[in-house]
C-alpha cells in the first residue's frame, strides 16, 4: 500500500476542510484528484506529505508516518509554489537538490524530462512562469520517486510544454509509478488517470474509474446543425449548457435519450448532422458540482 | 559530508560571489567608513593606537553587517524563494542547509577580518607583532559566532519585511551602543549600562585589549559566552517551533 488514510478530518479554526476522509492508494495507480478551489485538494496532499497534521484520523505513507524523512527518497512532490532561487543556474539547482537523494537521476535526464536542456545555464529566477513550472517538475523527479504528487502541474505552461509534460507522465505511468494529480484541466486528468476522486464539501463525492463514472452520470454532449437559433433549449431541464456558433449547436445534457426524443420531430427538417458523445469528465464534474463549478467550461449554466 | 560540501559550494556562489549586496554592505561599507574616519576626517597627527582601535571597531562592525544584516536577509530570501521547501520535501534534513550556512558565514567572517586588516595595515601603516595580528583576527573570527546566532534568530520571523526591519533595528543600535562608532563614555550613564551588557561590547573590548597590548577583562569572555549560549538556545528553540508550510 502506498497511502492509507483512515477517517481523516482537517479543520482550520472553525472551517472543516476534510470530513472523515478515507483513502487507500495501491502501487501503480494514477489518481486524478478533482474539486473546486478550496475543496481541500492541496490540504489533502499536504497531509499526506506530513506538512500538515490532521485534526483527527490516521495517515500512513509507504507504511510509515507521513513525516518519516527516509521515505522521501521514494517521494517526489510538485507543489503549486515554484521555487525561485536567485543567483543559481538551472543545472546548479538540480545538482543541489539531486544531492538530497540516495539515487538521484542525472541532471541531463532531468533537464530532458522537463524540456529545459536549453535553459541549463540560465539563472532560475530568470525563467518564465511555464519554464519555472517545468523546473519544479524536474526538481520533483530528482530522486527518481515511486510516489509522485503533482498539484496543478500545467498551470502557466504553453501548449507544446503541456504536450511534452503529459508524454512524460505517460512514461512514468508505463514505468509503474504511483501518481496523485490535481488539475483544473479536467480533459488532461480524464486521459491519464486510472482512478478519479471528486472532492466536494470535504468528502469524496466519487471514487472510482472514469468508465464507471460515465455510467453513473448520464451527462453527455449532443451536437447538431440548426437552420435557426434554438436558444430556448436552455430552458429545458435536461440541458446543462448551451453553446451556439455559426448554426452549430452544442448541448451538454443530463439525459440524451429524453432530449433526442424531444428534438426528433425537427431532425431532418430544421436540425441536421446530429452527433451524440458520452459525457466527458468536465461534463460530469459540471453536473456534480452544479453552480459551484470552477472548471473551464464555456457556456455552462 | 559530500552533500554538505555541495550545498556549501552552491550556497557560497549564490549568497556571496554572485551577490553584490554582500560586497557593498558587509565589506565595502566598513572599509569606506574606516578610510573616511582615519584618512579624511582626521586632521593633524593621528595617534597610532587610534588607527588600530578603529580598525578593530570597523572589523567588528563589518561582522555585525555580515552576520546580523546580510545573513538574516539571505535566510529570509531563501524562505521566500522556497529553498527550505525543497529540503523539507526531500530525505535531507534542514541541518545540512544550516550547516552549509554556518560554514560559509565563518569563511566570510574570516575574509572580512582579513580584508579590513590588510586595508588598515596598508592605508595607515599599522605595524603590529604577528602574534597580535593572529590573536586579534582569531578572536574576532571566533567571536562572530554569537553575531551569526543573532542573524539566525531574526530569520525565524518568517516575514521578509519584518526581518529587514529587525536587522536594521538591531545592527545599527548594536554598533552605536557598543562603542564602535564613538567611545561609549560619550553616552548617558543608563545607556552605557545597556551597551555594556550587549553581546558586541565585550567582543570589541577583548579585540581592543588584544590589539593594543592591554590586559583582557575576563568578565568580557564570560559575557560573550553567556550570550552565545542564550542565542544558541534561542536558535534551537525557534528551529523546532517555527517550522511551517509555505502558504
Amino acid at each position: 500500500m502506498m497511502i492509507e488514510m483512515q477517517q481523516v478530518t482537517m479543520q482550520f479554526g472553525s472551517k472543516v476542510v476534510l470530513k472523515k476522509v478515507s483513502l487507500k492508494v495501491q502501487p501503480g495507480e494514477i489518481i486524478g484528484l478533482v474539486g473546486a478551489n478550496g475543496a481541500g485538494k492541496t490540504t489533502l496532499i499536504n497531509l499526506i506529505l506530513g506538512r500538515l497534521q490532521p485534526t483527527s484520523g490516521q495517515i500512513s505513507v509507504l507504511q510509515a508516518a507521513p513525516s518519516e524523512k527516509r521515505h522521501f527518497n521514494r517521494i517526489g512532490a510538485m507543489l503549486q509554489d515554484d521555487s525561485r532561487i536567485a543567483r543559481l543556474k538551472v543545472s546548479e539547482e538540480l545538482t543541489m537538490v539531486g544531492q538530497y537523494y540516495q539515487q538521484p537521476l542525472p541532471v541531463a535526464t532531468l533537464l530532458k524530462m522537463a524540456d529545459l536542456t536549453e535553459q541549463a545555464n540560465q539563472m532560475v529566477n530568470q525563467l518564465s512562469g511555464g519554464q519555472l513550472r517545468r523546473m519544479t517538475f524536474a526538481l520533483a523527479m530528482a530522486g527518481d520517486p515511486d510516489l509522485i504528487f503533482l498539484d496543478e502541474p500545467t498551470v502557466g505552461m504553453d501548449v507544446t510544454s503541456r504536450q511534452h509534460f503529459w508524454q512524460q507522465i505517460d512514461q512514468l505511468k508505463q514505468a509503474g509509478k504511483t501518481i496523485i494529480l490535481t488539475s483544473h484541466y479536467l480533459e488532461e486528468i480524464e486521459k491519464v488517470a486510472t482512478r478519479i476522486l471528486i472532492l466536494k464539501d470535504g468528502q469524496f463525492q466519487y471514487d472510482g474509474d472514469f468508465q464507471t463514472l460515465q455510467q453513473q452520470y448520464r451527462s453527455s454532449q449532443i451536437q447538431f446543425k440548426a437552420d435557426q437559433s434554438m436558444a430556448n433549449l436552455q430552458d429545458w431541464p435536461e440541458v446543462l449548457a448551451y453553446q451556439e456558433h455559426a448554426h452549430r449547436i452544442s448541448l451538454q445534457v443530463t439525459n440524451s435519450d429524453v432530449v433526442l426524443a424531444r428534438l426528433s420531430p425537427q431532425i431532418g427538417q430544421t436540425i441536421h448532422q446530429v452527433q451524440v458523445q458520452a459525457g466527458s469528465l468536465t461534463d460530469i464534474y459540471n453536473e456534480i458540482m452544479g453552480a459551484d463549478t470552477d472548471a473551464i467550461i464555456n457556456g455552462s449554466k | 559530508m559530500q552533500l554538505l560540501m555541495v550545498q556549501s559550494k552552491l550556497d557560497f556562489k549564490r549568497a556571496y560571489l554572485r551577490n553584490p549586496r554582500f560586497f557593498i554592505f558587509s565589506l565595502l561599507m566598513p572599509i569606506v567608513f574606516y578610510l573616511l574616519f582615519t584618512k579624511v576626517m582626521m586632521t593633524g597627527e593621528m595617534p597610532a593606537s587610534f588607527a588600530v582601535q578603529y580598525m578593530l571597531s570597523m572589523t567588528t562592525y563589518s561582522l555585525i553587517l555580515s552576520n546580523v544584516f546580510t545573513l538574516s536577509t539571505l535566510l529570509a530570501d531563501d524562505q521566500k524563494e522556497g529553498v527550505l521547501d525543497l529540503i523539507d520535501l526531500s530525505p535531507a534534513s534542514r541541518g545540512y542547509y544550516y550547516g552549509a550556512k554556518l560554514i560559509n558565514i565563518m569563511l566570510i567572517n574570516g575574509l572580512s577580518v582579513l580584508v579590513i586588516f590588510i586595508t588598515a595595515a596598508f592605508s595607515n601603516q599599522i605595524v603590529l607583532d604577528w602574534t597580535v595580528w593572529l590573536q586579534t583576527a582569531g578572536w574576532l573570527w571566533l567571536a562572530s559566532a554569537p553575531l551569526c546566532l543573532i542573524g539566525l534568530s531574526i530569520s525565524f520571523l518568517n516575514d521578509s519585511n519584518l526581518i529587514q526591519l529587525a536587522a536594521n533595528l538591531i545592527s545599527f543600535p548594536l554598533a552605536i551602543l557598543s562603542g564602535l562608532w564613538w567611545p561609549i563614555s560619550m553616552l548617558p550613564k543608563n545607556v552605557q549600562w545597556v551597551g555594556k551588557h550587549l553581546p558586541v561590547y565585550p567582543i570589541n573590548q577583548i579585540g581592543q585589549a588584544l590589539g593594543t597590548g592591554q590586559s583582557v577583562a575576563w568578565g568580557s569572555y564570560g559575557v560573550t559566552m553567556i550570550w552565545t549560549l542564550v542565542l544558541g538556545g534561542l536558535v534551537v528553540y525557534l528551529s523546532y517551533h517555527k517550522r511551517g508550510v509555505r502558504a
